[in-house]
């Protein structure tokens, strides 16, 4: 017997993949790979001192702290670039992620003396727990999807020159001075929305694993943003109804029932496989295009 | 679009200093372009070349000094003024086409709510031809060569239809069939009344090709028409005691 997957999980992956799609294609294109596992990791901090402070459960509550703390990191990394002894971008990001990431470890400690009990409720944020999702954090995933979908429609244009050439950008009179500060801000809340699928740690693994997937496929950067949101939606969809099949058939073959898979690490893991597929297929159908190109190339 | 009176230089700056880190990069800086020339910024490495044309278009702050752009701050002429970035400082790998970078140029002349239109395409092909990439505007641009790219860069430029192009090394590393297109595509640009700066590093075609030149080392050598201020003595200040013209030419190339 197969029971069915929990609708509010199914859902709240398949938005948290469509989001990361969407966030991941322009870090990606940025060159900025690493900024969301800064951000996820810089997060944790405001997370665990808003469940420190106000006791509260939340899902809602705990994202404000989760913001804060990300937008405290987006500026001390904008901080440490600037002046004339300046730290370059790998060292800042690693600088500010361990930084943020141990503040938030010493905070767990003490969270974990003056609130006992609350040590399960975070470790769900740290790993990401499906099951424990609830319709009201799909909502705000929802909301949040809804919100940076509207705001990348709106600025589009900027936005890829922005990825393309952001010094040029700066030299025209199109740019609007606001679009990097924006784009950053749907980066820190579209993370932190989706802390409860994938968690602090896994979050930066889909974030690179859908545009590189989707990238592969084409050369026009809308389409690929579109191609990564897709198998974003999919693989989340797919990745706890696969979690229930696989940990149902263990039980039936082994009588085991204490299996139990988490949906996190399975939806990383298949978003994973499909980076991996595409780019041995890219390499395979490389070589078939070297004679093509040859052929074009009188220009 | 107002030409703006032809007697304003298209480019003056005065006493200009430009600090980078903790180095002087360009020191006491007097220079006066006048508009519907070919002008060369030359100059050997380290020389501020670079610093000067990003200093006009605002992307570094001078520490002192006065740029009138077109005969205002850049701030308010950048809609007549076009920048054209080193090449190898951009993702080539962006996923993009050929096309998508020229139409680029013309975002600034439409409002953000509206989309690109016919008008806006006919632009970014007209200027793709102008430099002989139509047959390309499909390619994704990490398929280019170097040349390629380098003309990518000056038809978005064109697509801006600016009255003053400032051009950052157009002719590093690029093969020789594209520096003769650029080259011809400069010198349209000029004979239309347009005024064209470029950092170059080939003292020979500076010679032919251009009408003005600035010598750069920190300091301004010299500048004014080629045929007067291409003198040994301005070569030699500029790039150092034992270089004379043709070994230094042979260098460049």
């Amino acid at each position: 017997m197969i029971a069915m997957p929990d609708l509010a999980g199914i859902t709240g992956c398949a938005l948290a993949g469509i989001l990361y799609g969407l966030l991941g294609s322009f870090s990606l294109a940025r060159n900025q790979a690493l900024l969301g596992d800064v951000l996820s990791h810089a997060a944790w901090p405001g997370l665990v001192l808003a469940l420190g402070l106000t006791g509260s459960r939340n899902f809602g509550v705990l994202a404000i702290g989760a913001i804060l703390a990300g937008i405290a990191a987006i500026i001390s990394l904008d901080w440490l670039g600037r002046g004339s002894r300046r730290i370059k971008p790998d060292a800042r990001l690693a600088l500010i992620l361990s930084g943020f990431f141990g503040v938030g470890m010493l905070a767990t400690r003490q969270v974990q003396i003056s609130r006992p009990g609350s040590m399960g409720h975070l470790q769900s944020f740290l790993f990401g727990q499906t099951a424990a999702l609830m319709w009201s954090d799909v909502c705000v995933m929802g909301l949040t999807l809804a919100v940076s979908i509207t705001v990348v429609w709106l600025r589009w244009r900027d936005l890829t020159v922005l990825c393309f050439d952001p010094e040029w950008r700066r030299t025209t009179p199109a740019f609007h001075l606001s679009t990097p500060s924006i784009l950053n801000g749907i980066l820190v809340v579209g993370i932190v929305a989706g802390l409860p699928v994938a968690g602090v740690v896994l979050v930066s693994a889909l974030l690179v694993c859908l545009p590189v997937t989707a990238r592969v496929f084409t050369d026009r950067f809308a389409v690929g943003t579109v191609l990564a949101m897709t198998f974003g939606g999919v693989l989340g969809a797919i990745s706890p109804i696969l979690v229930m099949l696989i940990e149902s058939g263990v039980r039936q073959w082994h009588g085991n029932t204490e299996a139990r898979l988490p949906t996190g690490p399975v939806f990383v893991l298949t978003g994973a496989s499909c980076a991996a597929l595409a780019l041995a297929f890219r390499n395979w159908t490389k070589k078939t295009k070297i004679s093509e190109k040859s052929t074009h190339a009188a220009y | 679009m107002s030409m703006g009176n032809p007697m304003t230089p298209a480019l003056e700056i005065e006493d200009m200093t430009v600090v980078l880190g903790e180095r002087t990069a360009l020191c006491d800086l007097d220079v006066l372009v006048p508009q519907g020339c070919l002008c060369a910024v030359v100059g050997p490495n380290g020389a501020g070349k670079t610093t000067l044309i990003r200093t006009v278009v605002g992307l570094v702050q001078p520490i002192s000094g006065r740029i009138a752009v077109l005969g205002e701050t850049f701030a308010k002429t950048c809609q007549r003024v076009a920048y054209v970035p080193q090449r190898s400082g951009l993702d080539w790998d962006f996923p993009a086409t050929v096309q998508d970078v020229a139409l680029m140029g013309t975002h600034h002349s439409i409002p953000w709510w509206k989309s690109l239109g016919g008008k806006e395409k006919d632009k970014a092909l007209a200027a793709l031809d102008a430099v002989g990439l139509s047959p390309l505007r499909d390619r994704p641009i990490s398929n280019l060569s170097g040349g390629q790219q380098q003309r990518v860069l000056l038809a978005r430029a064109l697509a801006q239809e600016p009255e003053l192009f400032l051009l950052d090394e157009p002719f590093q590393g690029v093969d020789a069939a594209s520096e003769q297109a650029i080259m011809a595509t400069l010198t349209r640009i000029r004979d239309a009344g347009k005024t064209v700066v470029v950092v170059h590093h080939d003292l020979h075609a500076v010679a032919e090709q251009f009408d003005r030149v600035i010598f750069l080392n920190v300091r301004k050598i010299a500048d004014g028409p080629v045929q007067l201020v291409m003198t040994p003595e301005n070569l030699k200040h500029t790039f150092g005691a034992r270089v004379g013209f043709d070994e230094r030419a042979q260098v460049a190339r």
